[in-house]
């Protein structure tokens, strides 16, 4: 009988206790992340998705660190012999060998011989039973079922967009977006859109001059999109602004998605043949019925604001019908639109656009900016003691196009108490095309 | 296989024969000797273990517990050759250790040392309370020095040499109270309680018969030394020495970090002698036990007998009974957590 009995021992109840080590802390740490998930997932966090699946593999990747550290921490035998002293009884009798080498003595061999013979008969599973921890093991499901209803709670309604893997949006395709911006640019004569697209087209050379074939930089990718978007429209498109909102700015999915609507709508600008390219004056347009009219209006213009006799929330002279009109006329793309405001005085009321003026409102570019092709699809006014706010909504990428004196179709007759969109936050364009709408009312035009 | 390593191998398997051999003599002297002392395991355990491990007990209990018989059972099972010593306020040192006697050689008056009763191998030294501090000191002086000067000449005890002190708690009448250094020099003390029903019954079978049961001898003299030494031949794990060491440091009010209990009511903490005491019982108890390592259980039955005379309680301590006892239990058990897995 000799210390190999001990040692085989001890090298059997080592990996014995790595297992056990791992089987007690496996739960815990797949609690905790099940507890997380369910709590992020029951949570208002924004963009939940992208913030789940990340913590969730976070957490994951902690539970498994944990186990394996558990597995792998180091054992020394003298630990694991005092181990199998306590669990068994063996009254420090294997700690004590293992101490003790190759001492000599004849108590020494006495001991070691006695230490032989018992570990001979010692099972590893006699000193390190495995044991999962019942509160932890009572935890995790419980967590389980809480983060599978979270899961439930949280799902998004059936029939919604499938949980596609996104394919990744690669250097041509960015550079196509990049083309076809430029040439749309080119049309709009907008140098803010050649810049964007000129942007685009470098992330896309510098990805590809690091011999990638995906345009990695999501986070930049998205801010150009998004500029984009906002360049052609200052609300954008519903569904890809909502889609963006929910997957956040470097969701590929939510990006290509974008990407795609945009492509659209820039090609087809790039390749649409205006019939019109004029120069508005705010100062010189009006609304006459349902149709823009151009005109000195200053000094003796009509006074639009408010029929002769009106009060409260009457409609202005001209928008009486205005929801007939819309239902007769145009079916609009209420996604693409945008609102801009007027304010019906420039000294008081609560409008963003209010108390700024004319100047303030339109800027400088309005002189000489051109106007595109637009259709008006909404127009809403209030009234109020202070003079009326008309605030139109235009789909300038409209397909259709209008005739110098800037026809457009009325929709709803939706009461607002401010412009949707502040003027201030308008690309200088769509402040033109905004200018063109202005309406001052009847004291400002006297002013 | 060589010669030579058959020869190394068939020693070792002697010696380990032998050391076998030794430790059932040893479980075969302790039942020798509960057969005639009954109910009393304990106290002869840790008697034992006191000798195995070459010291001296402080008995304490009240009279009539039988500890003159336990005294004199062990010289008998042991083989020791035994005096007693009634210990009274008019014994002399001489009287303890022996004295010059002027005998007549060939008709010429020489000196000859005669040895006193303390030259023997177990001195029962009964009562040791009511005799001088001075007569205390002589009998202390041999049981640390193992030698006894008279007119300038050492004179060598027998070995092995053991004292067991009694001392009755309750009778302070007319006592000498052991000073606390002298106390030191007691390897364990040991308390003798009371028998149970079921022993009183036993003793009374035993005692009142026709014939009393006689002790049987198992042992010699020459084996309890050999046992002696093998004591120190065994080893004690590195945690169990930790356990002990931080443990004694535990005692003293002195320590930085002690028990608020320990600076309250604590005069003198265990002393390094007590720490040795403890770690030297601790073997012994696992060679009496049949093992061959001291773990700490064996620390821990050995903790109340080696050092609860060690430990002195402060005025304060003593005034609200503080029990040494559970103190000592205490702090060991505290500090035996700390080495655990």
């Amino acid at each position: 009988m000799t210390t190999g009995h001990v040692d085989s021992l001890i090298a059997r109840v080592r990996g014995r206790a790595r297992t056990a080590r791992a089987a007690a802390v496996t739960p815990w740490a797949f609690l905790g992340g099940a507890a997380a998930f369910a709590a992020l997932r029951l949570s208002s966090v924004p963009s939940p998705t992208a913030a789940l699946y990340g913590v969730g593999a976070a957490l994951l990747l902690v539970a498994v660190a944990t186990s394996v550290w558990g597995l792998f921490r180091p054992l020394t035998a003298v630990r694991v012999a005092r181990l199998v002293d306590q669990r068994l009884g063996q009254m420090d009798r294997f700690a004590t060998v293992v101490e003790l080498g190759a001492a000599e003595g004849r108590v020494i061999a006495a001991l070691r011989q006695d230490a032989a013979a018992r570990a001979a008969s010692i099972s590893p599973t006699d000193a390190v039973p495995l044991r999962w921890s019942r509160p932890a093991v009572v935890g995790l499901v419980a967590a389980l079922g809480v983060a599978l209803a979270a899961q439930q709670l949280a799902a998004p309604p059936a029939g919604s967009t499938a949980a596609a893997a996104p394919e990744p949006i690669t250097v041509d395709r960015v550079l196509e977006l990049a083309e076809v911006a430029e040439a749309a640019a080119e049309k709009r004569e907008d140098e803010h859109m050649a810049a964007v697209a000129a942007a685009l087209a470098e992330l896309a050379e510098e990805a590809a001059s690091r011999n990638e074939n995906e345009v990695t930089d999501l986070a930049r990718l998205g801010e150009l999109v998004s500029t984009l978007e906002r360049l052609m429209s200052p609300l954008g498109s519903t569904a890809t602004r909502s889609a963006r909102a929910d997957a956040g700015q470097s969701d590929p999915g939510a990006l290509s998605e974008a990407m795609a609507a945009l492509e659209q709508r820039l090609e087809r600008i790039a390749t649409q043949v205006f019939g019109m390219d004029t120069e508005l004056d705010p100062e010189t347009f009006w609304l006459e019925g349902d149709r823009i009219r151009q005109g000195e209006i200053m000094g003796d213009a009509p006074d639009l604001s408010r029929p002769a006799g009106a009060s409260g929330s009457e409609a202005p002279a001209g928008m009486e019908n205005a929801q007939a009109v819309a239902s007769e006329e145009a079916p609009q793309d209420l996604s693409s639109g945008f609102i801009v405001g007027a304010s019906s005085d420039s000294s008081v009321g609560d409008s963003s656009m209010a108390g700024q003026g004319a100047q303030d409102l339109f800027g400088d570019e309005t002189v000489g900016a051109s106007i595109w092709p637009f259709e008006a699809i909404g127009v809403s006014g209030e009234d109020d003691d202070e003079g009326r706010r008309v605030n139109v909504e235009l789909a300038p990428e409209a397909s259709e196009t209008q005739g110098a004196e800037g026809t457009f179709a009325l929709a709803d007759w939706l009461p607002s108490s401010r412009p949707l969109s502040p003027a201030g936050e308008l690309p200088f364009r769509y402040r033109s095309v905004a200018g063109g709408y202005f309406l001052p009312s009847q004291e400002t035009a006297n002013r | 296989m060589s010669s030579e390593r058959r020869d190394h191998v068939t020693e070792a398997n002697d010696d380990l024969q032998a050391l076998e051999s030794d430790l059932r003599s040893l479980q075969r002297a302790r039942e020798a000797i509960t057969e005639v002392v009954v109910g009393q395991d304990e106290t002869v355990e840790q008697l034992l273990v006191c000798m195995l491990s070459g010291g001296h007990a402080l008995i304490e209990g009240a009279p009539g517990l039988g500890k003159t018989l336990l005294v004199r059972t062990i010289a008998d099972v042991l083989g020791l050759e035994y005096s007693r010593v009634q210990f009274t306020p008019d014994l002399m040192p001489a009287d303890v250790t022996g004295t010059l006697a002027l005998v007549y050689e060939d008709g010429k008056p020489v000196t000859r040392f005669q040895p006193g009763p303390i030259f023997a191998q177990l001195v029962l030294a009964d009562e040791i309370n009511r005799s001088t501090p001075k007569t205390q000191a002589a009998l202390l002086e041999a049981m640390q020095e193992h030698t006894v000067t008279v007119a300038g000449t050492a004179h060598r005890m027998m070995e092995p040499f053991l004292v067991l002190a009694t001392q009755n708690p309750f009778e302070m009448d007319g006592t000498y109270a052991l000073p606390e250094a002298q106390i030191d020099r007691f390897f364990f003390k040991v308390t003798v309680e009371h028998p149970s029903e079921e022993t009183l019954v036993q003793i009374l079978d035993l005692t009142t018969g026709a014939e009393a049961r006689p002790a049987r001898r198992v042992l010699e003299a020459a084996d309890l030394v050999r046992l002696q030494r093998l004591v120190r031949e065994v080893p004690m794990a590195s945690h169990v020495k930790l356990a002990i060491a931080r443990f004694v440091r535990s005692t003293l009010p002195t320590e930085t970090g002690s028990n608020q209990d320990v600076r309250r009511y604590v005069r003198f903490g265990v002393s390094p002698r007590g720490a040795q005491a403890l770690a030297l019982a601790a073997k012994a108890r696992a060679l009496l036990a049949g093992r061959y390592n001291a773990s700490l259980d064996d620390v821990r039955a050995a903790l109340l007998p080696a050092l609860r005379h060690r430990l002195q309680l402060n005025y304060q301590g003593t005034a609200e009974g503080i029990s040494v006892d559970a103190m000592l239990r205490e702090l060991f058990e505290a500090q035996a957590r700390t080495v655990a897995t």
